[in-house]
């Protein structure tokens, strides 16, 4: 009888299949390197026992000691451990990856053993649970003279900063491309899908959009009037298609799903450097800020601490601005080079600079639960 | 001889342990504490904290009951469960009943079809739904050579539908099977040879003795879709969100752990009082249908 033979060659035949597709599919590599690293090796270690200077650590000082740093992942994950990598190598600190989760975050520190000695969190998150979820910035070990001003708080100093910006496709727009945050809003002069996030999260940018569309001027924006704002996006319900996370923005722009959309700039540069023909309007964009917290509780709070200082140095900054398009550094001195197309998205530049606004970060440390759980009762109505 | 009774009784005491490890209690001891220390206590943990969380008292189901974002999240995936399941059991009951009046190598390829994918990862084929239904997908191209469409079967409800049924199948189509296979086709034949069309035959004697299996995968199914989170994340709208990603919003960005335990307990007993109910039906079932002439 063939038959068991045939099985067995027809068992064979798909597990060589199978080995091949996987094989095949494996071997994707980093796309969209931006290979302007301005070193290659790090800065000399600082003197055991001497002030803290940012962006330096004494040698081997956290030799026996793990550093979890916890952050949202993909190129803007990638680059902030590469900021790192050289805290690591001089301190002799081993640092551990991981994913962000607001609820992890508080279970672990509930518990009192938080699973991450870093994280990077939404700005107002971070600000309103100082002292009970996070732990204080210690300043003798953390040199925040570097930072701009108005980004260091009692608990938190800044990850980065980006935007939450217009974007639209030069190529559907051609002639007449928008050009206001109205624009946005009108379906008949600028028709065609516009992208917008999908779950409500802690993080302005959403209502601030709507409001500048109808009309809002940016002295007038807080307190924000919620219904005003949803009402607005209600207008264009049927052109809205929702995101539900990064690589969904990004995705819909590159293919063209959406003709305009609201996304991060970070995005916006990724998805300018894989080809999609998309511009940003700096005009009223919207200046967001990530900051790094350290749980409460946490038994390696002096090599988090060192490591926050590493991260706000020069080099690190400027490492962190080159390998995520779309973000802008937090040192004064840190000068990225960014070339090609995502240089037109970095919210720091010059042109960007005048006409930003910025989000009032307080007010929002207050009410961003109110503002999230609108978005979310919105979205399912 | 003392030397002979010493070793009874140590053989005894030795049997007495092996006795002991043949008890049935005893071999459930290790999964009972994987159940009780991994499934039970987080279950029971998130129980107390939809009575106590941000504080004692029933705010939280009241919220829920009186949210009609809320509910209407619940009603809509009970609605998508009960599609989902029809479709299931309109494709694979077909399906079922070729794999049993085939051959048996025609079986095996049906079997395979079914299995393979199966076997694959939920998040390869939700991302290859993702390559076929996406708006410049591989659908849309086929479409475009008839000069059809684009069409949207993607971040809306069909699309959520569509790779739901597909991942579900096999859940239906085996208890199909099992069920239809131990049919004895010659109560057809008897069913004939009384006066039956060959229609009346199949729609009172096969379909009646099929139903227990057709509960069954429906009971499988419906479940499952209730708690898919994953498919409808990926390919659905988020504002036609399901009940699992309304707990994932609730529980992880808004930090409502009370609301999200309220929730997950209503699934809980939405969810058992669907098994109680088909548990019942099945049993009246076999009851009257007695064997199936096996």
């Amino acid at each position: 009888m063939t038959s068991p033979r045939r099985i067995r060659s027809a068992a064979l035949a798909l597990t060589a299949g199978g080995l091949l597709l996987a094989a095949c599919g494996g071997g994707q590599g980093e796309d969209g390197d931006s290979s302007n690293a301005s070193e290659s090796t790090c800065v000399e270690p600082a003197e055991p026992g001497a002030p803290a200077q940012v962006g330096t650590v004494a040698e081997g000082a956290f030799a026996d000691s793990t550093v979890t740093f916890a952050s949202w992942g993909s190129t803007f994950q990638e680059a902030q451990m590469a900021a790192l990598a050289c805290f690591a190598e001089t301190s002799g600190a081993t640092l551990i990856e991981d994913a962000a989760e607001y609820a992890k975050v508080v279970a672990g520190v509930e518990a009192g053993s938080p699973a991450n000695d870093i994280v990077n969190v939404d700005s107002n998150w971070g600000i309103q649970n100082c002292g009970t979820l996070f732990e204080s910035i210690d300043l003798d070990i953390v040199d925040v003279s570097q930072v701009p001003d108005g980004m260091v708080d009692e608990c938190t100093v800044p990850a980065m900063e980006y935007g939450y910006l217009f974007v639209y496709n030069t190529e559907v727009y051609g002639d007449n491309p928008p050009e206001t945050w109205a624009d946005f809003f009108d379906t008949e002069a600028f028709p065609g899908k516009r992208a917008l996030q999908g779950f409500p999260d802690q993080s302005p940018g959403l209502f601030e959009a709507a409001l500048l569309g109808d009309g809002v001027s940016m002295d007038d924006m807080y307190p924000i009037d919620f219904d005003r704002a949803l009402a607005k996006y209600d207008t264009i319900r049927d052109d809205l298609i929702f995101w539900g996370s990064g690589t969904d923005a990004q995705t819909m722009m590159e293919t063209g799903e959406a003709s305009m959309g609201l996304i991060w700039s970070g995005r916006a540069a990724s998805a300018a450097e894989n080809g999609a023909p998309i511009e940003a309007i700096w005009d009223q964009s919207i200046k967001l800020m990530d900051v790094l917290v350290v749980p409460k509780g946490t038994p390696n709070k002096d090599a988090a601490m060192a490591a926050l200082n590493y991260y706000l140095g020069e080099q690190s900054q400027t490492i962190l601005a080159e390998g995520a398009p779309g973000n802008s550094p937090v040192n004064v001195n840190s000068r990225p080079m960014i070339e090609g197309p995502a240089s037109g998205f970095i919210t720091t530049s010059p042109e960007a600079a005048e006409v930003i606004l910025h989000p009032d970060f307080t007010w929002w440390s207050e009410n961003s639960n109110e503002a999230a759980e609108a978005f979310g009762n919105w979205l399912n109505s | 001889m003392s030397s002979e009774s010493a070793a009874k009784t140590r053989l005894s005491s030795g049997s007495r342990v092996f006795a002991a490890l043949k008890h049935p209690v005893v071999l459930v001891v290790p999964a009972l504490v994987v159940v009780l220390g991994l499934f039970l206590y987080p279950v029971a943990t998130s129980f107390m904290q939809s009575f106590t969380d941000p504080e004692p008292g029933l705010q939280n189901y009241q919220w829920f009951f009186t949210s009609p974002a809320a509910m209407a999240n619940f009603r809509n995936t009970f609605a998508m469960a009960l599609l989902v399941t029809v479709l299931c059991l309109s494709l694979s009951y077909p399906f079922a009943y070729l794999m049993v009046v085939s051959s048996r190598r025609t079986r095996f390829i049906l079997i395979a079809v079914v299995l393979v994918p199966y076997w694959t990862s939920v998040m390869v084929r939700t991302l290859a739904w993702i390559g076929i239904l996406q708006q410049s997908g591989v659908a849309n191209e086929v479409f475009g050579w008839f000069g059809l469409g684009p069409f949207e079967l993607m971040r809306n409800r069909l699309g959520v539908v569509i790779a739901m049924t597909q991942i579900l199948l096999p859940f239906m189509v085996f208890p199909l099977y099992s069920s239809m296979q131990s049919i004895d086709l010659r109560l057809l034949t008897a069913a004939q040879s009384l006066g039956a069309s060959r229609s009346a035959a199949f729609t009172r004697v096969f379909l009646p003795l099929s139903a227990p299996g057709a509960i069954s995968g429906s009971v499988l199914v419906f479940v499952q879709s209730l708690g898919f989170y994953l498919v409808p994340s990926l390919l659905g709208s988020p504002k036609e969100a399901m009940i699992s990603q309304q707990i994932y919003n609730q529980v992880s960005s808004l930090l409502n752990w009370g609301r999200g335990g309220a929730i997950s307990m209503l699934l809980l007993l939405a969810t058992a009082l669907i098994f109680g109910l088909a548990a019942l039906l099945l049993r009246r079932l076999n009851r009257r249908l007695g064997s199936s002439g096996r």
